[in-house]
């Protein structure tokens, strides 16, 4: 009966968790961009892409970008857009060492929310960042471009505070990171040679492939 | 083009999509479908790639056609894109699709939705599979 009662327990409380999460923030799918409200356009999502991806790893900030339609869709209601900020930074462990920059485009409101590392070197950028980069391109409606030219100053206005022993320790890291890897490698590729059956591949005329294609599937 | 079901596109809507097909595929040696029905079933994917079929795309010889596909019953958007080219996209950008689109079709609005669709998978095949012969 009692064990009952904490399965029961754990379940609910699991539930609840679950619901809570997808409630509150959107789903973080992809590292650097998501844009929910659909307003990114295909080049600039690669090039910030890129951009983001350079920046982290030349600073160790993982910076994200998020757009929404409005944030009362996502129960942050009266507290709105600063709330959600808030949240997906701690839920999509940002808060640390990141940034992210949340759009709610049908709210008309937007917000650069730092972790705690580049908080204390660059809490006053942001604002100059919204301010004199981002708002110009929205009210001119081209959120794409703005947003690309956002993420770019972000990239050059802020930086890790403890950055000093960062380097060394990466590079200890990556060393031994990349020792690792190549035993596993080797070790994989010796098992592979010695278990698997030699196979014999067929190239597949179009008509009656099964399994083959690839692509998404959205609902609304 | 195929005609839809439950006119969601008005007759004007419908010719601007298909010029703007035709103008896509003018730049590409690749193809753009679009398919709206009612129902899609119990699995839209593999529906997607039931109609990709009866639409013969699959048989392109650099399999490099891509077939847009709305159920408006059960509100599911489909990108189905033919081995060649989901092999050159970047990771995620079929994602990055199926979102931009769904969050038009949200509000109704399925004319920007589709239309936005068809723009950056025609920039896509443009960049990879260009018309006029390979260099």
């Amino acid at each position: 009966m009692r064990m009952r009662l904490i399965s029961a327990g754990l379940i609910l409380g699991v539930f609840f968790c679950a619901l809570h999460a997808s409630d509150m923030v959107p789903y973080r799918k992809s590292r650097y961009i998501n844009d929910y409200a659909g307003v990114i356009n295909d080049k600039n999502a690669r090039d910030i892409m890129l951009l983001l991806k350079k920046f982290e790893q030349k600073t160790g900030i993982e910076s994200s970008i998020l757009t929404i339609g409005r944030a009362a869709d996502y129960s942050a209601g009266k507290e709105g857009i600063d709330m959600l900020a808030s949240q997906a930074l701690a839920e999509w462990r940002l808060d640390d060492s990141g940034i992210l920059l949340v759009v709610a485009v049908s709210d008309r409101r937007l917000k650069i929310e730092l972790g705690r590392s580049v908080h204390e070197t660059g809490w006053d950028k942001s604002r100059e960042i919204i301010d004199n980069t981002i708002i110009p391109y929205f009210k001119s409606g081209d959120y794409s471009t703005g947003i690309y030219e956002g993420a770019k100053a972000m990239t050059g206005a802020f930086k890790p505070s403890g950055k000093t022993n960062k380097p060394a320790f990466l590079i200890y890291f990556l060393m031994g990171g990349a020792l690792l890897l190549f035993a596993a490698a080797g070790i994989s590729f010796a098992v592979s040679r010695a278990k698997k059956p030699k196979q014999n591949f067929t190239a597949q005329p179009g008509a009656g492939r099964k399994g083959y294609g690839g692509g998404a599937v959205g609902s609304w | 083009m195929k005609v839809n079901p439950e006119n969601i596109l008005s007759e004007e809507e419908k010719n601007a999509l298909q010029a703007l097909i035709n103008a896509a595929e003018s730049r590409t040696t690749g193809k753009i479908r679009v398919h709206i029905e009612k129902k899609a079933g119990r699995n839209p994917f593999e529906r997607a790639r039931a109609v990709f079929e009866s639409y013969n795309l699959n048989t392109s010889a650099d399999k490099n056609c891509v077939l847009l596909y709305v159920s408006t019953a059960d509100r599911k958007f489909v990108v189905f894109a033919d081995d060649g080219i989901d092999g050159k996209v970047p990771e995620g950008f079929w994602t990055h699709v199926s979102d931009s689109v769904t969050a038009q079709l949200k509000n109704g609005e399925y004319s920007i939705g589709l239309t936005a669709a068809v723009n950056i998978t025609g920039n896509m095949l443009a960049e990879h599979f260009p018309a006029g012969g390979v260099l």
